[in-house]
């Protein structure tokens, strides 16, 4: 199968590609086609996209298709299949949130999130679920979303499904996968297989550090492309610093040029025009665009109720090959818990499971010493699941909160409460008990106070008394939503629900930021099915 | 940069104190980092521009000063017993990738993190909070490894949160080195696709 490098290919055809930072660009790959903002003749567009993930990739090809003129912003890189050589310690580097080494305040809760053009869509495992018909009910009764009820959305998914590529894995699940798959199957729990957004996937097992095989259907290989070719601009490198307010509207947006390693060019200032600006910076870099512009927020709900999906994980000694590092990272999930008591009652969750590859791991176990060169040789045969907790469906569950930071880098403050832990044990003791029943030889928690277990009753009873407290219960997130909470009140929402901020005739907010809750499944088709959705109204009154 | 993103000196140390008087009063939240891996040398991830010292035994870095790659070389024989067996180079190359990923995670984890070294290369502190009494030049490992397992299982948050953050930058970097796969028994990349996809031949065909 040949494997052609979309990127280099449309950069040849002469794509509008600048970067803010044209020092940070000395080691790509397609320097010689990436050209210094300086050069960049057009500073006023009819939109202007603040981020190039899910929701930024889905708004600029809706905008570019409707013929309006669209400038891109990216923080990260410009990357392309040249540069992924499955190499973890490089993508981690150059491909994530602060080297993955990004956390909330307390460092209780490790984030993972993607940086550069095509955003976390760029890194993620491909896991594609619509939003759960219990999320868009719970929205419309509890947080006043508007036009957002299962049959008003499907046809959007079904939109967005088609345009990724988005089937249930047809191959065989790897063994990691099948670890949960049997386990599932053996304790009478549901289970299914994960849709993914792959195009003649490789089963290589690499999603996680930019697809080596432009297999996957990420914002970067796909949307991206599709609005570069129509004509839209990208500009890279850079951080938008602040939108500038006059009365109602939105004047125009400074920019700075910002490092690989987020170090901010305060001296040089890029200053863009637009009609109506899109933010779609993620959950942490949307609302920290809006609290450093000081953008109107009568109500201050600007970084409000950010959630996470918290993760525990468990990791397991199979005591046979599992390669955890080879084959599609996600390809089965059991919902069996997601509402185990109700929508808003106790915390449920996902299980599906993670990829294992070495530093990750090592990371993961978190030990010292022989303790962790044991665990560490073991990894060949090691299985783990993990829950993601649906935070956000309760009173007690209010999220996290975005602030800033010196420098106007932002941070996140998420506290955790009893609430999340007995979500948190209750997942625990079912990961372990699933492992157990697909065959696992022991089983240990990703928790400080976590030995190895060899039998499930063993687990349950240590899982009992385990002491839930941050650092010693390790948690993790992949998917950051709200903190520009969507609903038609605005007293509780910073934009309606169709991403219009309600006090900004022209700013609109197009990412997983909008969502008032978690979502309770891996968040990437939520966000291209609703910005779709609302790309194209925006587009159409644009027009 | 040095000088900006080492920060070692009173400021910082004055902040961890602080952040210390906390626990000792009640467990406090920290603002330690839990971070997770670095970006390899490959190619800096853009920042190769800045000089990284390939002399042996690796001194100082990008971020780290000499009283920090002392610190992480004794924490990284305890963290890693078997660094110690291979050579020199080893040492130094794994030193080397804790650095640069210190350099990639930018300003936030530097800050924190400098507040934490900042206590522990300092003496009383060092002596006081970690225990610790010989330098981390001729602390021996059972020392060090004495120390990381009381803030593994210390009741403060602090100190858990500082174990978590010192253990996962040693044991990422180190795991994620190639010359090190074999110790995880990881095979690397899957052969059939390295010797076909366009990025791993010499000459890139598109």
């Amino acid at each position: 199968m040949s494997v052609q490098d979309v990127i280099t290919l449309g950069l040849e055809r002469g794509w509008a590609v600048y970067s803010a930072r044209p020092e940070s660009e000395i080691d790509n790959a397609n320097r010689d086609f990436i050209k210094p903002v300086s050069s960049m003749r057009e500073v006023e567009f009819d939109v202007i996209v603040i981020g190039t993930g899910a929701g930024g990739g889905t708004a600029a090809e809706t905008f570019a298709g409707q013929g309006l003129s669209v400038l891109m912003l990216e923080e990260g890189r410009l990357h392309s299949l040249k540069d992924f050589k499955m190499e973890e310690l490089w993508s981690y580097g150059n491909l994530y949130q602060e080297a993955l080494a990004r956390t909330t305040e307390d460092a209780g809760i490790s984030i993972m999130q993607g940086r550069s053009v095509g955003g976390s869509t760029t890194v993620n495992w491909t896991s594609s679920f619509r939003t759960p018909e219990k999320t868009l009910d719970h929205w419309a009764g509890a947080h006043l979303v508007a036009q957002s009820t299962p049959s008003e959305m499907r046809s959007f998914f079904e939109n967005r499904e088609q345009r990724l590529n988005i089937s249930p894995w047809a191959g065989l699940p790897n063994e990691n996968n099948a670890v949960l798959q049997r386990g599932c199957q053996a304790l009478g729990w549901s289970t299914s297989l994960i849709p993914r957004n792959v195009l003649g996937c490789w089963n290589l097992g690499y999603c996680g550090f930019g697809c080596p095989t432009n297999a996957k259907q990420s914002m970067l290989t796909t949307t991206i492309p599709a609005a570069l070719d129509k004509g839209a601009t990208l500009m890279t490198s850079v951080r938008a610093e602040r939108l500038m307010q006059v009365g109602d509207t939105i004047r125009g947006l400074v920019c700075h040029p910002v490092a690989v390693n987020h170090e901010v060019d305060v001296d040089s200032e890029i200053l863009l025009k637009a009609r109506h600006y899109v933010l779609a910076a993620g959950a942490i870099g949307s609302p920290a665009v809006l609290l450093r512009s000081g953008v109107s927020d009568p109500h201050e709900r600007a970084g409000k109720r950010t959630f996470l999906h918290p993760v525990v994980a468990t990791i397991a000694d199979m005591g046979k090959p599992v390669d955890p590092y080879y084959g599609a990272p996600q390809s089965v999930y059991s919902d069996e818990f997601l509402w185990r008591d109700g929508v808003t009652g106790k915390m449920g969750y996902k299980l599906e499971v993670p990829p294992l590859h070495p530093s990750l791991s090592a990371g993961v176990i978190g030990l010292h010493g022989e303790e962790l060169m044991d665990r560490m040789r073991m990894l060949p045969q090691m299985n783990s699941v993990l829950a993601l907790l649906r935070d956000g469906f309760n009173d007690e569950s209010q999220g996290g909160e975005v602030f800033l930071r010196d420098g106007g880098h932002p941070g996140l403050r998420y506290e955790l409460n009893d609430y999340l832990w007995e979500g948190a044990r209750d997942a625990y003791l079912k990961m372990a008990e699933v492992q157990f029943a697909g065959g696992a030889r022991s089983v240990r928690l990703v928790h400080l106070d976590s030995e190895d277990y060899s039998s499930w009753s063993a687990a349950r009873e240590a899982i009992e008394a385990m002491p839930m407290a941050a650092q010693r219960t390790k948690l993790f997130s992949a998917h950051v939503m709200g903190g520009c909470a969507m609903g038609e009140n605005p007293r509780e929402a910073v934009v309606d629900s169709y991403g219009q901020h309600h006090q900004i005739s022209n700013l609109s907010v197009m990412d997983g930021s909008v969502f008032p809750t978690s979502i309770g499944a891996n968040p990437q088709l939520s966000i291209y099915g609703l910005v779709y959705r609302n790309a194209l109204r925006l587009a159409q009154q644009l027009a | 940069m040095r000088p900006d993103s080492t920060l070692l000196p009173k400021q910082s140390r004055r902040r961890f104190l602080t952040h210390s008087a906390m626990v000792l009063a009640a467990p406090a939240a920290s603002s330690l980092l839990v971070g997770c891996a670095g970006p390899s040398a490959r190619d800096g991830g853009g920042l190769q521009a800045r000089e990284f010292d390939t002399s042996s035994p690796f001194v100082r870095g990008i971020y780290l000063d000499e009283d920090g790659s002392r610190f992480f070389r004794a924490a990284s024989l305890a963290v890693l017993p078997e660094l110690e067996q291979p050579d020199a180079e080893t040492m130094d190359n794994h030193l080397r990738q804790v650095d640069t990923a210190f350099v990639a995670f930018g300003p936030v984890t530097q800050n924190e993190f400098a507040a934490l070294l900042s206590l522990l290369t300092w003496a009383p502190t060092r002596m006081g909070v970690a225990g610790v009494w010989s330098d981390w030049e001729t602390a021996s490992p059972a020392e060090v490894d004495g120390f990381l397992s009381d803030w593994r299982n210390s009741s403060s948050t602090l100190l858990n949160a500082g174990y978590n953050g010192i253990v996962k930058i040693i044991s990422t970097s180190y795991y994620g080195q190639p010359e090190n796969f074999a110790k995880s028994g990881y095979p690397g990349p899957p052969a059939f696709a390295t010797s076909s996809l366009p990025q791993f031949q010499r000459e890139t065909a598109v």
